[in-house]
């Protein structure tokens, strides 16, 4: 039996990028297409999303400009091609606070956010440091925290204090301090219900960017495959790696139920498809009963 | 926001403007932190569990920027620009103000929420990316190794 269905919604993408940003260390090879992603969860009376993708209002037009990202589509669009507004998203998991995580709030009038303290109190501490210091500033934008205090002004925030069970049904919350940011968090669906679940799935955020991260070629060092961080991080790429064992400990070190939300190649090992507006939706889980949103 | 009608009585006023830009952008990066400051300190008066003791910064940088933005060189043709930068500084003072007073009922606290949120706005119109006036440094953010 399965409660959700897990849905990767690609909100825009761009190409040609470095895979060295996203595998360090990998500075000789190829550039790749690189999604924009959220993710919907359905079941157990729950609409959800992990991240919110950015917005258009605010960093849209630059970021088409100068770095080429393209496709940017809003929530309401995304979300129509699984039949779901964002109206009827009832809890949001903040994974962190980088703009294209944390941006969309206003669209979700009737959520309730879930994001990690530490978070937000570390990056208001790193934003009152002297600029000599702002590269630990880099990709926040300060109308998160101003998205913060508006959620939590009408009661729609919710602080998590490092792990969280059954925030909603079956579904865990956990902390990777000082990771790829001060306090990212990682979503686990424990998806038969089960205390000690055999269908867990987890939904790492930027912990994990791309398959390659967990699931690097390990033969330099006779290992079939090893770990491998992002380059992309405030925090240690320790912390990282530790993280990554613990949700590969949770799955029964079954790789391909940790899901990365930059990841070009879902469609590879999920089914999916290309909506009307040529962005991909990858089909991870179907809970018991509901219709793929990907195959007609 | 160059208008043309006053730039016609500078006979530089390319240079001008340069100038004008490149003295904003510390000012400009200031106030984007204070949005994000002051935003803390209201989650705060809100949350009493949040820890944070940066009251006492935020008033220090209001104070800088706000002289800061008053020596600025304000060519006639970037007025405009500057008037909106000086509006968002005065909605945030105001807010920091009225947090020193203490507690406050729903109502006010919504109130400094929008003289945030407006102020927020204000730096967005005023934002000019291609000149480093931009509301988030995405310099090196995940999508900035393409070039
Ligand atoms: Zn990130």
């Amino acid at each position: 039996m399965a409660d959700y269905s897990i849905h990767v919604l690609e909100y825009a993408r761009t190409r040609n990028y470095p895979k060295a940003a996203l595998v360090y260390g990998a500075f000789e090879e190829v550039r790749v297409t690189l999604p924009y992603s959220y993710i919907l969860l359905r079941g157990r009376g729950h609409v959800a999303l992990v991240d919110v993708g950015y917005s258009h209002k605010d960093h849209g037009k630059y970021l088409a400009e100068k770095y080429g990202i393209e496709n940017w589509r809003p929530p309401r669009t995304v979300l129509s091609e699984c039949g779901i507004a964002p109206e009827d998203v009832d809890t949001v998991f903040i994974t962190h606070a980088h703009f294209d995580h944390f941006g969309n709030v206003e669209d979700f009038p009737n959520a309730t956010f879930y994001i990690q303290r530490e978070e937000i109190e570390r990056w208001s501490w790193v934003l009152s440091l002297p600029d000599r210091m702002r590269w630990m500033t880099a990709s926040l934008d300060p109308a998160s925290i101003l998205h913060a205090a508006e959620l939590s002004a009408v009661g729609r925030l919710k602080w998590v204090d490092g792990c969280w069970e059954d925030v909603i049904p079956g579904v865990d919350l956990h902390l990777a301090r000082d990771s790829h940011t001060y306090g990212s968090m990682w979503v686990a669906v424990r998806n038969d219900g089960a205390k000690v679940s055999q269908d867990v799935w987890v939904l790492a955020g930027d912990l994990v960017v791309q398959f390659d991260n967990i699931e690097r070629d390990g033969s330099l060092i006779d290992v079939e495959t090893m770990y491998n961080p992002g380059a992309q991080t405030v925090g240690s790429y320790t912390n990282i790696i530790i993280a990554m064992a613990a949700m590969m400990k949770l799955v029964g070190h079954e790789a391909r139920r940790i899901i990365p939300v930059h990841e070009a190649r879902l469609g590879e090992r999920f089914p999916s498809r290309i909506s009307r507006e040529d962005l991909r939706i990858s089909e991870i889980c179907l809970a018991d009963g509901a219709v793929s949103a990907v195959k007609s | 926001m160059p208008d043309a009608s006053a730039a016609r009585h500078d006979p530089h006023p390319g240079d001008a403007i340069a100038r004008y830009l490149a003295a904003t952008g510390p000012v400009y990066g200031a106030l984007t932190r204070l949005v994000s400051q002051v935003s803390l300190l209201l989650l705060l008066s809100d949350d009493r569990r949040l820890s944070y003791t940066g009251a006492a910064a935020a008033r220090t940088l209001a104070q800088e920027t706000e002289t800061a933005l008053a020596a600025l060189p304000v060519p006639a043709a970037v007025g405009r620009h500057h008037w909106m930068l000086s509006q968002a500084m005065d909605r945030l003072s105001q807010v920091l103000k009225r947090l020193r007073r203490g507690r406050m009922d729903a109502a006010a606290f919504a109130r400094l929420i929008r003289l945030v949120r407006s102020a927020h706005e204000l730096l967005r119109l005023a934002a000019l990316p291609e000149a480093g006036l931009s509301l988030a440094d995405l310099r090196r953010a995940c999508c900035s190794c393409v070039r």
